[in-house]
């Protein structure tokens, strides 16, 4: 038996994986935390051998952040990173952090059991991109990496001045970004643009 | 012919003043004239001089001849009886180039820079422009500077130094308001200009400079109100954003549940095709009934805790590791997030270097900060800890965050932390 342990805080998709994976003969649920700050913790305290962990858990602890300090201490635990936000970044870090498979959740049972299979057998699952958005009159795919950034420090509140002094740009290059993301989008103003991109998920700030 | 002498004694007044005037109107123009040091215009108001005043003081000398104390000269007599007609044509002659010499020299006035237009532009100038000597004696000042003066202190700009003292200071007249003192003060007058004021010291001659700033101090203002507006946006936005996660995981919660209830839907169909069927495997009608049972019942018993350091000792008790905690977490939402981040490592730190069955989080907070103090009943450290990812990372934030993060060993391991209340504040 394949050990499993979650790191998930809404509890219905909670319940919802470990209904899948009782239901599955091969795997064996182990532990269900909500935080990824205790995710490292349970590995040490249980035998586990394979981690479905969300990206954005209880009290802001990234599941990516985790999954990487996971991996440098067992390298030997396969790490699945599932989540239902689009953010587009997400795919990228979890390359970087060693992530061994990565799922966009759906309510399908059978998807979620046989991308453990495939990562069982040594297999690296990995979409092959970000599903495009609607964002406005456009799809999140037309918008510039460059702009990505920006859009993604905007859906936090930060001045134009801020993002500059963040992204290492003048503030009349944020500026010509927003301006073009209107453009593109069709929005009105950069408020609408922020609270439609925040709702559609595709940027997600994340607090360091 | 009809001479001078021949004249009646107001004709000969009338002649006389017209020749007078003549040298009168020569001798004004000849210092401008002289001054250009042109030759023909020299020459030429000379001889007007000189001709004018020949003929007058000859014409003169003949009136005053009628005095019995005077005695005529034969030069005199003749000058007197020549016809009129002569020295009429030499003063109109004269007049006419005196004339024309003055056109000249008005035309030259008006179209040359001379030393007066350096002085006029200066004194046109919208800047306000005061040149001093170092103690202050005012050497050349302009007609903006004096307005300026008068319309912020209410008097003459006597010395450019204490005019200079009373604009740093900001003692100016009351209707005046005092947008920005120091190095470079700035005042809005009672008509709603804007006046900024410069000072520079020009190789031992003091600069005073006023400069009109109406239009930047109106922009600065509207840009003010615009970013105020913009902050207000943020801060709504900093809101939002803390309340779309929840609205998103409705949102997909709110799917999933049309999942389930298509899944039992499906799995009543199933049923009733199995029970119509009768010889088909259970198993998978069961499964999918139990999986359906399984969330509707847990939608049912779902709670979920508001203090996140329950979900930290439910983990811990999971697998018998006592989480003691006193106090109660920060306000502070990101300070709070810390303190369970650090909780958290504490707490895997304990079980995997010190063995330890229980973990004691501390929190209290005073005026300036908040503190948390994690100690445990696990072996205590033989040697110096070394910082490993985890812990590097959790004073990297304390750091950031304005906090500290100190670690002790005896008598026992002791982790404190304190993170400051004010933002920006440091410890």
């Amino acid at each position: 038996m394949i050990n499993v342990l979650i790191v998930e805080d809404d509890p219905m998709a909670r319940q919802l994986l470990e209904i899948y994976i009782n239901t599955s003969e091969r795997y064996n649920h182990v532990q269900s935390v909500e935080s990824a700050a205790l995710a490292e913790f349970c590995c040490r305290t249980n035998d586990v051998d394979v981690i479905l962990m969300d990206v954005c858990t209880a009290m802001n602890a990234s599941g990516l952040e985790a999954a990487e300090k996971i991996k440098k201490s067992f390298p030997d635990i396969r790490i699945i990173i599932i989540t239902s936000q689009p953010e587009c970044s997400f795919l990228e870090k979890a390359h970087c952090a060693g992530v061994d498979s990565f799922w966009y959740k759906s309510s399908k049972a059978e998807e979620i059991l046989s991308v453990m299979d495939r990562t069982m057998a040594g297999e690296s699952v990995y979409p092959e991109s970000t599903p495009s958005l609607r964002l406005g009159d456009t799809f999140s795919d037309s918008l510039s990496g460059r702009e990505l950034e920006v859009l993604r420090e905007l859906v936090a509140g930060e001045s134009d001045a801020a993002i500059a002094e963040k992204l290492f740009m003048s503030v009349r290059t944020v500026k010509a970004h927003i301006h073009s993301m209107k453009e593109k989008t069709g929005f009105r103003n950069r408020t609408e643009l922020a609270v439609r991109a925040r709702e559609s998920g595709l940027v997600i700030y994340s607090k360091k | 012919m009809i001479g001078f002498c021949d004249l009646n004694y107001a004709a000969k007044a009338v002649f006389l003043v017209f020749a007078f005037m003549n040298v009168c109107m020569s001798l004004c123009m000849m210092p401008g004239v002289f001054r250009r040091k042109r030759i023909v215009p020299d020459i030429l108001i000379s001889v007007c001089f000189l001709l004018s005043a020949a003929v007058l003081v000859l014409l003169a000398a003949h009136v005053k001849s009628y005095h019995p104390s005077w005695t005529s000269s034969p030069e005199v007599d003749i000058a007197a009886s020549i016809p009129l007609v002569i020295p009429v044509i030499i003063l109109l002659a004269v007049t006419s180039v005196l004339i024309i010499q003055a056109a000249a020299e008005n035309k030259y006035q008006r179209d040359s820079i001379t030393r007066s237009s350096v002085k006029e532009s200066f004194d046109y100038l919208n800047t306000g422009l005061c040149f001093a000597y170092r103690n202050g004696m005012v050497m050349l000042i302009n007609h903006r500077m004096n307005t300026l003066c008068h319309d912020i202190l209410g008097r003459d700009l006597q010395n450019a130094n204490t005019f200079w003292k009373s604009l740093c200071e900001g003692k100016v007249k009351e209707n005046v308001e005092v947008i920005s003192a120091g190095n470079n003060p700035s005042f809005l007058l009672s008509d709603k200009s804007v006046w900024t004021f410069s000072f520079e010291d020009i190789g031992g001659i003091t600069q005073i400079a006023a400069a009109e700033t109406t239009r930047q101090y109106m922009l600065t203002e509207e840009l003010k109100e615009k970013n105020m507006q913009l902050s207000v946006v943020n801060e709504r936005l900093i809101e939002y954003g803390k309340h779309v996660d929840e609205l998103i995981r409705e949102k997909e919660r709110l799917e999933t549940k049309v999942s389930i209830h298509r899944e039992l839907g499906q799995a009543l169909l199933a049923a009733r095709r199995y029970l119509q069927s009768d010889g088909e495997s259970p198993d998978e009608v069961v499964n999918m009934l139990k999986r359906n049972i399984s969330m509707l019942r847990f939608e049912n018993e779902a709670k979920s805790s508001d203090n996140p350091f329950d979900i930290l000792m439910k983990t811990a008790g999971s697998v018998g590791i006592d989480v003691g905690i006193t106090g109660r977490l920060p306000e502070a939402e990101s300070t709070a997030r810390l303190f369970f981040e650090a909780a958290s490592e504490a707490l895997t730190n304990a079980v995997r270097h010190a063995g330890a069955k229980k973990l004691n989080a501390d929190m209290s907070e005073d005026d300036i900060a908040y503190y948390i103090t994690f100690t445990n009943d696990g072996t205590i450290p033989q040697t110096e800890i070394v910082e490993g990812g985890g812990l590097s990372s959790i004073r990297r934030k304390c750091e950031q965050a304005g906090g500290t993060l100190s670690i002790t060993c005896r008598p026992e391991f002791k982790m404190d932390i304190s993170i400051p209340k004010k933002r920006g504040g440091n410890l």
